[in-house]
C-alpha cells in the first residue's frame, strides 16, 4: 500500500499539530484521573475490582503490617504514619514490592498478578459496609 | 495446541478466585433483610439465621392471626392471659423496661392510634389507607395506649379491651440479638446483620478494621450524613419520620407517633441514630429519642438511665445541625457538608 | 507458488525483526516508572509502519499478531500478551488511518501510533485489574510516546526510503 505520508523526509507542520493534540490529551486525562486532594490521606485497596480495605494513613500511629485478605498470591501491606508500601508479596513479578513507599495523593502501587491496586487519595467517596436508616 | 495455550492460561489468569463476603437476603418483618458473612461462606449459618428471623416474625407479626402478638391483642381486656413463646415474653419485658425508662416515649401499645393513622398492621405500605384521625377519635384511643401488658412467666395479658401491642419499634433489634447468637453458635466470627436498616456488627472485618456504617441522609436516600465505626457486637439503629409518611392537604404526617399527643412527633429532629451494645435498646430508644427531641435526648445521655448513658447518638436536626456524641468521634467521617449539614461533637 | 513463498518469507523475516525489537525493549526497566509488568515502549511499531507502507494492511496485521503471540511465549509473561495485542492493534489501526493523510510525515504517524499503543496498554491493564485507577499513568506515557514516536518515525523514514524495493512485493 503506497501512501503520501511516506513521501515526506522531514517533519511537517501537521506533525506538530499531532504533538500538540497529544499534549492536550495528556493534560485532560490528568485533570480527570487526578484524585481529590482534600480530606485525610487515605489508601484504598482494590482487589479484583472491589474495595477490600481503606486505611487512613494519617491516623496510623505505629508501623503496622496487614495481610490483604483473599489475594491469590499472599501479599501484605505495611502502614506507617503518612505512607504505605507492599511489605511482602508472593507474586512472580515483585513489581509491587519494588515500587516502595507511596505517600502522596495519586500515588499507586499495582500488583498485576494479584489484580491489586493500592491508590492514595486525599479523600473521595466514603467506604462503608452497611447503611443504617 | 501451542497457540491455544497462552490464550487458555490468560483466561485462567483473568478468572481468579478471590474469596468474597457471602450474603443472604430475604424479606421478613415487612422489610428487606440481609446477613453477610465475611469469614467464609458458611451457608448453614446463613440459612439458620434466616430461619430464626422467620420464626420470630411468626411470633411477633401483627398481620398473622396465629402469632403470639395477634392472639394477645385479640384477648385484650378479656382477663384471660395468653400463653406465649418465652422469646415473646422476653421481648415484652424488654419493651416494658424501655417504655418505663423513656417515660412512655417508646410505647409498645401505641397500636390503636397507629392504626387510626393507617400506619398499623398492614401487609405492605401500598395497601395502607392513610388518614388524619379526628381529635375526638384520638381522645377515645389515647387512654388505650397507657397501660403496658402484664407479663407473668410466659403468660401475658392486656388489661383493657381495644388495646393492642405493636412491637415494630423493637422487634428488629430483638431479632438481631437472636441472629447474633445463631451466628456465633455456628462459629461465625465476622459478619454484618442488616435487618431493614438495623445494623449489627459481629466481630470486625477480616483485615482487622471495624465495620463501617453509613447513616442515611433523611433528605436524600442516596446520600449519607456520616460514616461511623461499629464495634464488635454493637447495633446501629436509626429512626426517622422520612421512613414512612404520607401527605394530606400539604402537610406531611410520619409514622413515629408521639404518645402524649397522638400526632406524629414534632421534635425538630429528622432522624435519631443510636449505637448500643444492646440491640433491643438501640431499636427502642432510637424511636423514643426521636419523640423526645434533641435536648432531652442529650440530657438523658448525660444524666439519664444507665442504658442511655451507655449509648452513642447521632441526632440530625431539621435545622441541618448534626449532633454526634463524643464516643463516635474517633473514626467518624462526616459526609453531610455538601448537603448543607453541620457536625457538632457533644461532650459529656 | 514462488510468489506466496516469498511473501511468507518476507513476513517471517519482519516478524523476527519485530520480535527481536520487542524482546530488546523488554530489557528496559520501565517498571521503575510505571509498575505495570509487561509494559512496552512500543518501538516494534517500526515494523508495523514499514509493513503498512511497503506491504499490505493484511500482512501488517499478520506480522503483528504473530509477533505478539511469539513474544508472549518467548517472554513467558502472559500479561504482556494483553498489552502488546491491544497496544499493537490500536497502533496499527491509528497508523493505517493516518497514513492516508498526506499532510503528515512518518513522524506524525509514528507519534500518533506510539500514543495509541500506550493507550491500548493502559486500557488492557485497567480491564485486567478491574479498576480504572491506572489511567493515572496515561499522561506520562503519552508524553513519552512523543519521544518514542519521533525515534520510530526517524527510523521508519530511513527504512522506507532506503528499502524501496521489497523483494516479491
Amino acid at each position: 500500500m503506497r501512501s503520501s505520508a511516506a513521501d515526506h523526509a522531514r517533519p511537517t507542520l501537521w506533525d506538530g499539530a499531532v504533538v500538540l493534540l497529544l499534549l492536550l490529551a495528556a493534560g485532560a486525562v490528568l485533570l480527570f484521573a487526578l484524585p481529590r486532594e482534600s480530606g485525610p490521606l487515605t489508601a484504598v485497596v482494590v482487589l479484583d475490582g472491589r474495595e477490600v480495605a481503606r486505611y487512613a494513613l494519617d491516623d496510623v500511629e505505629a508501623p503496622t503490617v496487614i495481610e490483604v485478605p483473599g489475594a491469590p498470591y499472599p501479599i501484605s501491606l505495611e502502614l506507617q504514619p503518612g505512607r504505605i508500601r507492599v511489605a511482602h508479596s508472593d507474586c512472580p513479578s515483585q513489581d509491587c514490592v519494588r515500587t516502595g513507599w507511596a505517600s502522596r495523593a495519586g500515588a499507586q502501587i499495582v500488583c498485576l498478578p494479584n489484580r491489586l491496586v493500592v491508590s492514595l487519595s486525599g479523600g473521595g467517596a466514603p467506604a462503608y459496609d452497611a447503611v443504617s436508616g | 495446541m501451542k497457540r491455544a495455550l497462552p490464550f487458555l492460561l490468560l483466561l485462567s489468569l483473568l478468572s481468579g478466585c478471590a474469596p468474597e463476603p457471602v450474603s443472604q437476603s430475604f424479606f421478613a418483618m415487612d422489610t428487606v433483610m440481609s446477613v453477610t458473612l465475611y469469614d467464609g461462606g458458611d451457608t448453614d449459618a446463613l440459612v439458620a439465621a434466616q430461619q430464626e428471623v422467620n420464626r420470630l416474625d411468626q411470633l411477633w407479626s401483627r398481620t398473622r392471626p396465629e402469632s403470639d402478638v395477634s392472639r394477645l391483642n385479640a384477648a385484650a381486656g378479656s382477663g384471660t392471659p395468653v400463653e406465649v413463646d418465652p422469646d415473646t415474653a422476653a421481648l415484652l419485658e424488654q419493651a416494658d423496661r424501655a417504655a418505663r425508662e423513656s417515660g412512655m416515649a417508646f410505647d409498645p401499645v401505641m397500636a390503636p392510634v397507629m392504626d387510626a393513622w393507617g400506619f398499623g398492621a398492614t401487609g405492605s405500605e401500598s395497601t395502607a389507607v392513610h388518614r388524619v384521625p379526628s381529635q375526638a377519635e384520638l381522645d377515645a384511643l389515647l387512654p388505650l395506649t397507657r397501660d403496658l401488658p402484664r407479663v407473668e412467666g410466659t403468660a401475658v395479658s392486656l388489661p383493657l379491651a381495644g388495646q393492642a401491642v405493636d412491637l415494630g419499634g423493637i422487634a428488629k433489634g430483638a431479632a438481631a440479638g437472636h441472629v447474633l447468637e445463631v451466628l456465633t453458635g455456628h462459629g461465625v466470627g465476622s459478619a454484618i446483620i442488616d435487618l431493614g436498616g438495623n445494623i449489627t456488627a459481629l466481630g470486625e472485618k477480616p483485615d482487622g478494621s471495624p465495620f463501617r456504617v453509613m447513616v442515611k441522609d433523611p433528605r436524600d436516600s442516596e446520600g449519607g450524613i456520616c460514616v461511623l465505626s461499629l464495634a464488635d457486637g454493637a447495633t446501629c439503629s436509626t429512626s426517622g419520620g422520612y421512613e414512612r409518611y404520607f401527605e394530606e392537604d400539604g402537610q406531611v404526617y410520619h409514622h413515629i407517633i408521639d404518645p402524649s399527643t397522638g400526632y406524629p412527633a414534632r421534635s425538630g429532629l429528622l432522624s435519631v441514630t443510636v449505637v448500643s451494645q444492646d440491640p433491643y435498646w438501640a431499636d427502642a430508644w432510637s424511636t423514643a429519642l426521636f419523640v423526645l427531641g434533641a435536648e432531652e435526648a442529650l440530657d438523658l445521655w448525660r444524666e439519664g438511665p444507665e442504658t442511655v448513658q451507655a449509648m452513642e447518638l447521632v441526632l440530625v436536626e431539621e435545622s441541618g445541625r448534626v449532633l454526634v456524641t463524643e464516643g463516635l468521634e474517633e473514626d467518624l467521617e462526616f459526609l453531610g457538608e455538601e448537603a448543607g449539614y453541620t457536625c457538632e461533637i457533644v461532650r459529656r | 507458488m514462488t510468489r506466496s513463498v516469498r511473501a511468507l518469507t518476507r513476513c517471517a523475516v519482519l516478524t523476527a525483526l519485530a520480535l527481536a525489537i520487542s524482546v530488546a525493549e523488554g530489557l528496559v526497566p520501565l517498571s521503575i516508572l510505571v509498575p505495570l509488568p509487561g509494559l512496552r515502549l512500543g518501538l516494534a511499531n517500526l515494523v508495523t509502519v514499514f509493513a503498512l507502507c511497503r506491504l499490505s494492511g493484511r500482512e501488517a496485521l499478520g506480522i503483528l499478531a504473530a509477533r505478539c503471540l511469539l513474544g508472549a511465549l518467548v517472554g513467558g509473561n502472559l500479561s504482556a500478551l494483553a498489552y502488546s495485542l491491544t497496544g499493537g492493534l490500536l497502533a496499527l489501526g491509528t497508523m493505517w488511518l493516518l497514513l492516508h493523510v498526506p499532510a503528515l510525515s512518518l513522524f506524525g504517524v509514528c507519534i500518533a501510533g506510539a500514543a495509541a499503543h500506550n493507550t491500548g496498554q493502559i486500557l488492557a491493564a485497567s480491564v485486567v485489574l478491574g479498576s480504572p485507577a491506572v489511567a493515572l499513568y496515561l499522561p506520562p506515557l503519552l508524553l513519552a510516546s512523543i519521544v518514542t514516536g519521533a525515534v520510530t518515525g526517524a527510523a521508519s523514514i530511513l527504512l522506507v526510503h532506503r528499502v524501496r524495493d521489497v523483494p516479491g512485493a
